[in-house]
């Protein structure tokens, strides 16, 4: 970004800096939700300025940098006071710095870090604030206050809550805004507070910064009621879901309830690898959860097939549509004169021979046709308390997801909480897995009432919406109330 | 850490939406071939313009109105895809995507009315159509008349010709057990109404319809809120030598440096004064011509390169032997992350690593 562009440009740009092992990486990780950047556990993993983009519909509405710690700051801070300028003039001293040649070799890290601030962009500076002040940190500040920029510094509690009054002092001498920022822990509410204060650097930064605001929680109620369908279509898979037992596994239904099980585990790793792609989360380990623990003697159910696997209804009106065609053939042939009276008897006898199959036991045949068979299922799990861990596991993992800040590098271990649930959620619970799984109990099909409708499942992802929101609701709170601790120094 | 590739749930509705682009130069064919049919006739017959009229603006129009009823009324996946969708799916889709199947629908029926309509244009260019109309319960020319005026009335004061007149109705009126009664001069004229009707009855229905599912897609589509990263590249491992490690009895007579902190066993404290001052105590330092010196660090600090400058300067002043022992300086414990720093740091600049026994 050029002089030019940094004039004309309204979009906030703001640097990251601090001395290196600070967790710069870390905050620009979770402001732009986003675990690959990188962060290594040594220091100096940040080599180059990489540069963070959030864009709304393509627009930029604000750019990060994050840049490589100080190196040589009181190197630095020496050869610009090496001459003696007014302090209007620093600046211009700054941008000297940059021009002369030999610095670009002697100083790379500085010089990589200013170049971007004098091009426009305000400075994030970053400190732990637990250990006292030092000459380095001291020359830092001032080097970044010879810029002229917009500055606000974040106290990144790394290792204790605990701030070196001191610190603070310093800090408010030299930066506007003074905030503590956690990446480890921080949602929304504190990377909101933190984008506020940004916005509030510049009078022309504001409107932009607002946009992104706005923008972050729209996204984020559209994330809601995206992650409820999901979570509600994965769950409705998983009260359906069954394995035939094939000829291959030879009369023994373990196998098929093998298959089962790991249909439903990979279902459920899948659905948590999908919100991990989609929320940033694509370089985080999952740790598995345990296996579902499934009533064995409940698993196994059979269904009755008819011709070509169909069922009796449908047996039923393949048959009556292929008599009323062989009707109508014949209807025609007459030239219209029987008055199609050929096709609904045909499609009268059709019906009642269809209907006649399904009367037959189970493999009888017509010759070599066999009329029909029956197919054992391992599945669908009708265990009451299936629906429930299901859902259980569903929400509290979904919601961890939520929650966790990019930041974090350690695995993501899903567990699901005991739910709180009251009993007329959890009785619901089960009518709507009844419901999903009435359809494929062996025979008759279910009743119109019984069938699962769009009502249903609409209720349903409006339950799994406010359930999440509440949980997600508390979780804002607790965060608030320590946004709002740290900030009483 | 390698990406995982990402597995999709099932979204029919996604799959369909992309599999239809290729469903779009299908329908513009079907609506080309759908015309050539319609305009179909032997030599003693012709083409009952009142039945074309029916399949290219009647029925679509009726077809129109059921659309918009059905946009209201029903929250289930359009009949396209319904057709397609899977058994064991029993979900239904979003909002959003929903009007995205809807809009998918009627950009494919556009493009059957387009069809149609350049199929008919080739038609008129390239062939003789002859129209005609007939009924059997003897429809009175005034009344039919009357119809088609209502009919013609979107377009009636731009495009006169396309409004049929009674002259028109007489001369053209045809019947097939008499084919030689009718006459042909103007048979070719109901050509202008019929196109007409195509274009308001038919295409601007449609048109209007997808103008309506695009607009009401845009404002369901959610805020395009997109962070963009650099590439990322992995962190290469260090090729420095491996650690060194020592004890630091053995460097008892080795002169010890305090970096950054207050040690009370240093005989020199550096990275605590400016720059300058700071040369001045190094060159003490190395004008007492040690043969070996070690840096005492804090822990909570991280290395940086201007220590590396000093221990570069130590090494080509001839003193060959440098250690670094890491301290914590209060009471909490060294990180784990911050050792690594110094570890790496050691590696590097070729430093014994120095602890106590």
């Amino acid at each position: 970004m050029n002089e030019r562009q940094a004039e004309t440009s309204t979009t906030p740009h703001l640097c990251v800096v601090g001395h290196p092992n600070q967790g710069k990486s870390s905050i620009v990780a979770t402001l732009a939700e986003n675990d690959s950047v990188q962060i290594g556990v040594e220091s100096g993993t940040t080599r180059q300025a990489d540069r963070f983009e959030f864009l709304i519909d393509r627009k930029p509405a604000l750019v990060l940098i994050d840049t490589p710690g100080f190196q040589r700051p009181r190197q630095v801070l020496a050869w610009l006071q090496a001459e003696s300028v007014a302090p209007g003039d620093r600046p211009a001293r700054v941008r000297t710095f940059l021009a002369t040649p030999e610095n670009r070799q002697r100083f790379p890290d500085e010089v990589a870090l200013l170049t971007p601030i004098m091009a426009g962009a305000g400075i994030l500076y970053v400190v732990d604030a637990a250990q006292p002040v030092t000459t380095s940190d001291e020359a830092e500040m001032e080097i970044l206050r010879w810029t002229g920029m917009p500055r606000m510094a974040v106290i990144n509690p790394m290792a204790s809550t605990a701030v070196d009054p001191v610190w603070q002092r310093t800090l408010d001498q030299s930066f506007q805004w003074v905030r503590t920022f956690n990446p480890l822990t921080a949602t929304l509410p504190a990377r909101q507070a933190l984008l506020r204060a940004i916005g509030e650097l510049s009078p022309g930064w504001y409107g932009a910064i607002q946009r992104l605001r706005h923008h972050l929680e729209l996204r984020d109620d559209e994330r809601l009621q995206q992650v409820s369908h999901e979570l509600a279509g994965y769950w409705c898979r998983q009260m359906t879901e069954r394995q035939a037992l094939s000829a291959l596994d030879g009369n023994k239904p373990e196998r098929a309830q093998q298959r089962l099980i790991q249909v439903l585990n990979q279902r459920e790793t899948e659905y948590f690898q999908q919100l991990q792609a989609q929320w940033g989360h694509r370089h985080s380990e999952l740790d598995q959860q345990p296996e579902w623990e499934l009533d064995q003697s409940q698993l196994m159910h059979t269904e009755t097939w008819y011709l070509w696997g169909l069922k009796q209804r449908e047996l039923m009106l393949v048959a009556a549509s292929a008599g009323a065609a062989t009707g109508l053939a014949v209807d025609v042939g007459l030239g219209g004169s029987a008055l199609f009276l050929g096709a609904l008897s045909g499609g009268v006898i059709g019906s009642a021979s269809g209907w006649w199959a399904t009367r037959q036991l189970p493999g009888k045949k017509l010759g070599w046709l066999p009329l029909s068979r029956e197919q054992a299922f391992a599945g669908p799990v009708r265990h009451p308390n299936f629906p429930l861990v299901t859902m259980a596991r569903a929400l509290t993992g979904t919601q961890q997801l939520w929650l966790r800040p990019h930041a974090r590098r350690d695995a993501i271990a899903l567990h699901a909480a005991a739910s709180d649930w009251s009993r007329q959620e959890q009785r619901q619970l089960l009518q709507w897995a009844v419901r999903l799984q009435s359809p494929l109990r062996g025979g008759l099909r279910a009743s119109r009432k019984e069938r699962w409708r769009t009502v249903h499942q609409e209720a349903l992802e409006h339950w799994i919406q406010q359930t999440l929101a509440t949980r997600l609701h508390k979780a804002y709170q607790d965060q608030e109330q320590q946004v709002w601790q740290s900030h009483e120094y | 850490m390698e990406t995982k590739p990402v597995p999709t749930l099932a979204q029919p509705a996604e799959e369909i939406t992309q599999r239809a682009l290729w469903s779009w130069p299908l329908a513009l064919v079907a609506g080309v071939l759908y015309a050539l049919a319609s305009l179909h006739y032997t030599a003693y017959d012709r083409i009952n313009v009142l039945v074309v009229w029916l399949l290219w603006a009647g029925v679509p129009l009726i077809g129109a109105l059921l659309s918009i009823w059905a946009f209201r009324q029903s929250r289930h996946r359009p009949w396209l895809f319904r057709i397609f969708q899977q058994r064991a799916d029993i979900t239904t889709p979003e909002s959003f995507r929903r009007v995205q199947m809807l809009l998918v629908l009627q950009v494919l029926w556009l493009l059957f009315g387009l069809g149609l309509l350049l199929g008919f244009a080739v038609q008129l260019l390239i062939t003789d159509l002859a129209f005609g109309w007939r009924s059997t319960i003897a429809l009175d020319e005034s009344v039919l008349a009357r119809l088609l005026q209502w009919l013609a009335w979107p377009w009636h004061a731009w495009w006169p010709a396309a409004l049929p007149d009674s002259a028109l109705l007489a001369e053209t009126r045809f019947q097939r057990i008499d084919p030689e009664s009718a006459p042909t001069d103007r048979a070719g004229d109901w050509w202008p109404f019929l196109m007409a009707s195509l274009l308001f009855y038919h295409l601007l229905p449609r048109v209007l319809l997808t103008c309506w599912c695009f607009w009401r897609w845009r404002r369901l589509r959610p805020a395009r809120l997109e962070v963009t990263a650099p590439p990322v590249s992995p962190v290469q491992p260090s090729e420095a030598a491996p650690l060194q490690y020592g004890r630091l009895s053995e460097w008892r007579d080795a002169c010890r440096l305090a970096w950054e902190w207050n040690d009370p066993l240093a005989r020199y404290c550096l990275g605590q004064d400016d720059w300058q001052r700071e040369e001045q105590t190094m060159d003490q330092v190395l004008n007492g011509h040690p043969g070996r010196l070690y840096w005492s660090v804090p822990g909570h600090r991280s290395p940086v390169a201007e220590l590396a400058d000093r221990i570069q300067q130590a090494r080509e002043a001839g003193i060959t032997g440098q250690g670094i022992l890491v301290r914590s300086t209060g009471s909490e414990e060294l990180s784990e992350r911050h050792v690594a720093s110094w570890q790496a740091f050691a590696r590097q600049q070729g430093l014994s690593w120095l602890q106590h026994e």
